[in-house]
């Protein structure tokens, strides 16, 4: 076993370095971009990114429902995302992917639409939302 | 390549004496580890004719068992965990679409049983997309399904964690 000391590793392109295994199989997909927001602390009425990586800014677009745009863009659109979110009450929430239709395409290069439901049937606004993003190469 | 700012230029990492399905560590000063790679992910539509993987890590495909229903297929299993031979109890998770329905995705577990084998296994994972629709809490075929897994390299693998 052998151990190198950085603080940084960087890649020779644009997408992170493959990660392998001695056999030489990529064992593992570093996240492209992860983000908490939740309610402004200095107005409830607002949301504010808490931490993230690589996310832009998220933009309240309705109740319920949110864009979260990342700084660099992902390399495909069809990348994966999952995440979690919280009530302001004491209901069920959960969060999902939004479009209006089945046709529709919930996400670019640099964006997502997201919705927070609230017992599954209506959309509502969360108190604190996680989301994170893995994508292609 | 080293830089002076003690930076790695590579295209590619691997490891050396970790045994062959462990990706490298990523520890702190410490040698507290402090970050971890996610062991597969995919996205797919089972709404299609056909059927389509739409991207996905370490996935061979899915297989849909139902409506709402599918399997997804690792290409190289999750290890397993201590004094489990094949269920892995990795993370799992996940978010889908049905058309403009509010739609969760869950492991597809429907019985009380503790043996989660037949769900969370080290060479697929079951799961299912259930929500609102015409019928409460039906499972739906989604349009787009995404799932992200992360499983433990080995038992120990992972500490020290961190404590702060």
């Amino acid at each position: 076993m052998s151990t190198i000391k950085l603080s940084a590793i960087k890649s020779t392109t644009a997408n992170p370095p493959t990660m392998q295994s001695q056999n030489g199989i990529e064992r593992g997909k570093f996240c492209r971009g992860w983000v908490a927001f939740g309610r402004d602390l200095g107005d409830v009425n607002k949301y504010e990114v808490q931490s993230g990586f690589n996310v832009l800014a998220i933009a309240d677009t309705t109740v319920g429902q949110f864009t979260i745009y990342f700084n660099n863009a992902m390399p495909t659109n069809r990348f994966a995302i999952a995440g979690t979110a919280s009530s302001t009450n004491t209901n069920i929430m959960g969060v999902c992917l939004n479009a209006s239709n089945t046709s529709g395409v919930p996400m670019t290069t640099t964006s997502v639409n997201i919705r927070t439901t609230q017992a599954g049937t209506t959309d509502a606004d969360p108190n604190y939302v996680c989301i994170f993003a893995y994508a292609d190469a | 390549m080293i830089s002076s700012s003690s930076t790695l230029v590579v295209s590619n990492v691997s490891t050396v004496g970790l045994g062959t399905t462990r990706p490298p560590m990523f520890t702190n000063v410490d040698d507290q580890n402090v970050g971890h790679l996610a062991s597969a992910w995919i996205t797919f539509t089972n709404t299609a004719s056909p059927n389509a993987v739409y991207a996905s890590f370490n996935c061979l495909g899915f297989d849909d068992i139902g409506e709402g229903r599918f399997k997804i297929n690792f290409t190289n299993s999750l290890e397993t965990g201590a004094n489990i031979s094949t269920s892995s109890l990795y993370a799992v998770s996940g978010m889908g679409q049905a058309g403009s329905n509010r739609v969760t995705l869950m492991v597809d577990k429907t019985n009380g049983s503790t043996d989660h084998t037949d769900v969370i296994h080290s060479n697929f994972v079951a799961m299912r997309c259930g929500g609102s629709s015409a019928s409460a809490g039906a499972n739906q075929d989604g349009n787009y399904n995404s799932v992200i897994v992360f499983a433990n390299p080995s038992q120990g693998f992972i500490s020290p964690q961190r404590t702060d």
